[in-house]
């Protein structure tokens, strides 16, 4: 019976019972889904594949190999110390959302097929957005919509690929893909804007720091990693991707830097780490796959760990910009401190996870000869410890005194964040453990002199360059501000487009809504004519061409109520 | 500056003395990782690596390096506070300040 059980469903059904519950109850319930998760993932025989006949097809609902254990491992420890930093919430939406998202991010990383990974890569869509939609603001209601938007969107693009592929090859398998024709590509450019590559990344910054404090933590653990994997499944040794990856771990620590929302420069340094994972994938060697894999693993605690420390904060003070900050260690010390952790995990110190995992990317990148990249790598690396060592930390906890005297986080905060401080120092000091789950047979040693010492000299002396700035007044302020990035063009360009021929083109615009009309009418016409008993949708209906509709009436949907709010 | 509630015994950090010796210990701990090179045989893949205080020069010059060019970007890229016209309503938690905020287009 069990298994016969996706992994990922336990959280997705159990998530739907939880409102119905009294609250204590529904608290155990959420607490023991991942852990029950887990357990029931790890007896799962490795080479499992369960499938499904439906409407003609035979899907592969479920794969189990190494790689997506790894995965599915991750996804639910992440999940389980969301729920513990959510326990406080009182808003069900949240938990049933966070649930499903944290279920449906699971069972994709099992998918065994293209049209499953497509079904559930639309339900970690949907049931994420109710996270940001729950701060329940115009704000966050606007930012919604445009992530829903680009995340339907991404699915879209993969299902349209799922169907060429199928059409040239006759295969919906979802194995090594390459980018091998048009059906790859769609495939590629969907995985890309969930993993936010460059250009394609605004919907990240936009989005994260818009979310409830709890909401974020849920967030910034599936998605993209999500992504990462379908990448490592799909395209591992596609040379662009090493191009891809080191643009990304370089180009949005510039922002980091000038960033005065902490959140959002959370999600930079976020995007900055999503980079190496990218490079890994894009050298494609057994080292490499292991270093994407051991990152992913390692970067979901401490990225977990610094937004809990930043939600902490936003939860006490109400704010999260780092003008309104400072000396909060006085009154958070624990906060503070797990803080740090996190802090010094992401720069990579040794002794934490980052070292451990981050620089098995980068020895493949230099044993490949790579050696551009590595230099980039080398240099964002310097980076993290700007964005993330220090500013994280610095300006919320200590700068200038800014007279709050916050109280320190609620227990089941500060719980999760021990729990997640925990596994940081743990994978740091034991990285055997995490080598031991890891998908490839490829040897690896952290701990030799010249790593250590190296990697202390970088640390070292990018702290020391952030000493002398500060004490010479060369490092900038933090200012109140928005910063323009690529999300200008639809935010600010587009929207000013549509102005402007709305009214200098009268004549344009009225043909335009006319031509609108015709189609709407035409639509309708169309379904009427298809839905009668002897139209197409009189037969029974295939998956295929029922997801089809499906996802292309959600995205009509979208597409008019952005129209809507962007011409009223 | 600091905002320290009068009455408020203050703190070690408070003390700028203290936050001098930080610095220092800083300063005399860089000089120890950069010592160490004399003490291992370092692996280097390439000729750059393998000389002494590689990585400290590199760290240090990648450190100034990011953040001028990002205070370059600041001249390119910054806006009011409420530069899009869906920008957070202004939040009750932060202080008042002199914010133009403006939609500096």
């Amino acid at each position: 019976m069990l298994e016969q059980l996706p992994p990922g469903m336990l959280l997705m059904l159990g998530g739907l019972l939880v409102p119905l519950l009294p609250r204590r109850l529904g608290q155990a319930l959420m607490l023991a889904l991942p852990l029950a998760g887990l357990a029931h993932l790890w007896m799962l025989p490795q080479g499992l594949v369960m499938t499904m006949e439906l409407g003609g097809y035979v899907l592969d609902v479920v794969r189990v190999d190494k790689l997506s254990r790894v995965w599915g491992t991750i996804f639910h420890i992440a999940a389980f110390l969301s729920v513990i930093y959510a326990l406080h919430v009182d808003d069900k939406v949240q938990h049933v959302a966070g649930l499903i998202y944290a279920g449906s991010a699971i069972a994709a990383a099992f998918a065994g097929d293209l049209v499953t990974l497509f079904f559930y890569w639309e339900i970690t869509a949907i049931s994420s957005v109710f996270l940001i939609l729950a701060s329940r603001t115009a704000h966050a209601y606007s930012v919604g919509l445009r992530y829903l938007v680009i995340q339907v969107g991404s699915g879209v693009l993969l299902l349209a690929g799922t169907i060429v592929h199928y059409h040239q090859t006759g295969s919906i398998g979802f194995d090594h893909l390459g980018l091998t024709g048009p059906g790859p590509w769609l495939i590629f450019i969907a995985f890309g804007i969930k993993a936010a590559f460059p250009l394609l990344h605004n919907w990240l910054q936009d989005a994260y720091p818009a979310a409830t404090p709890t909401g974020t933590v849920f967030l910034s653990a599936f998605t993209t990693k999500l992504a990462i994997y379908a990448l490592a499944r799909g395209f591992s040794g596609t040379d662009m991707l090493i191009t891809i990856g080191a643009i990304m771990t370089a180009f949005p620590i510039f922002f980091a830097v000038i960033e005065n929302d902490l959140r959002r420069v959370l999600a930079y340094s976020l995007n900055n780490q999503l980079g190496f994972m990218v490079v890994g994938i894009g050298i494609g060697t057994e080292l490499s796959i292991n270093g994407t894999a051991a990152h992913a693993f390692a970067h979901i605690l401490y990225k977990a760990l610094l937004f809990m420390a930043m939600g902490a904060v936003l939860h006490r003070v109400g704010t999260i910009k780092a003008t309104e900050l400072g000396g909060l260690y006085k009154s958070m010390p624990l906060t503070t401190a797990f803080c740090i952790v996190g802090s010094m995990s992401i720069s990579a110190f040794p002794l934490l996870s980052g070292f451990v995992t981050k620089s098995m990317i980068m020895t493949a990148a230099i044993e490949e000869h790579h050696t551009w990249a590595f230099m980039v790598l080398l240099f964002a690396s310097a980076g993290v410890m700007d964005h993330s060592g220090i500013k994280i930390p610095f300006f919320s906890f200590f700068a200038h005194d800014s007279g709050k005297r916050p109280k320190e986080a609620p227990a089941n905060m500060l719980l999760a964040m021990a729990l997640t401080a925990f596994a940081c120092i743990f994978i740091g000091v034991y990285p055997s453990a995490l080598y031991a789950i890891l998908p490839n047979d490829a040897p690896y040693n952290a701990y030799d002199a010249t790593h250590v010492v190296t990697q202390l000299q970088l640390l070292l002396f990018a702290a020391l360059a952030f000493g002398v700035m500060l004490r010479t007044g060369v490092y900038p302020a933090e200012v109140r501000s928005t910063n323009l990035d690529f999300d200008w063009t639809y935010r600010r360009a587009l929207p000013w487009l549509v102005a402007v021929i709305r009214k200098h083109g009268g004549r344009v615009w009225q043909e335009q809504k006319d031509l609108g009309l015709w189609a709407a009418r035409g639509v309708i016409g169309l379904t009427r004519r298809e839905y009668s008993p002897e139209g197409t949708f009189g037969e029974p209906w295939l998956i295929g061409r029922a997801a089809v509709w499906t996802a292309f009436v959600l995205v009509a949907f979208l597409l008019l109520e952005m129209w809507l709010r962007v011409s009223g | 500056m600091s905002k320290r509630p009068e009455g408020e015994a203050p703190r070690w950090l408070d003390d700028r003395k203290n936050v001098d010796k930080v610095f220092y210990a800083l300063v005399a701990v860089c000089a120890l990782v950069v010592l160490a090179d004399l003490f291992y045989e370092k692996k280097a893949h390439f000729e750059l690596e393998g000389w002494i205080g590689f990585h400290a020069g590199f760290g240090f010059l990648a450190y100034v390096g990011l953040i001028t060019l990002s205070k370059g970007l600041r001249k390119l890229v910054m806006r009011g506070e409420r530069y899009y016209p869906d920008a957070p309503e202004p939040n009750p938690a932060d202080a008042e300040v002199d914010d133009e905020g403006g939609r500096d287009a």
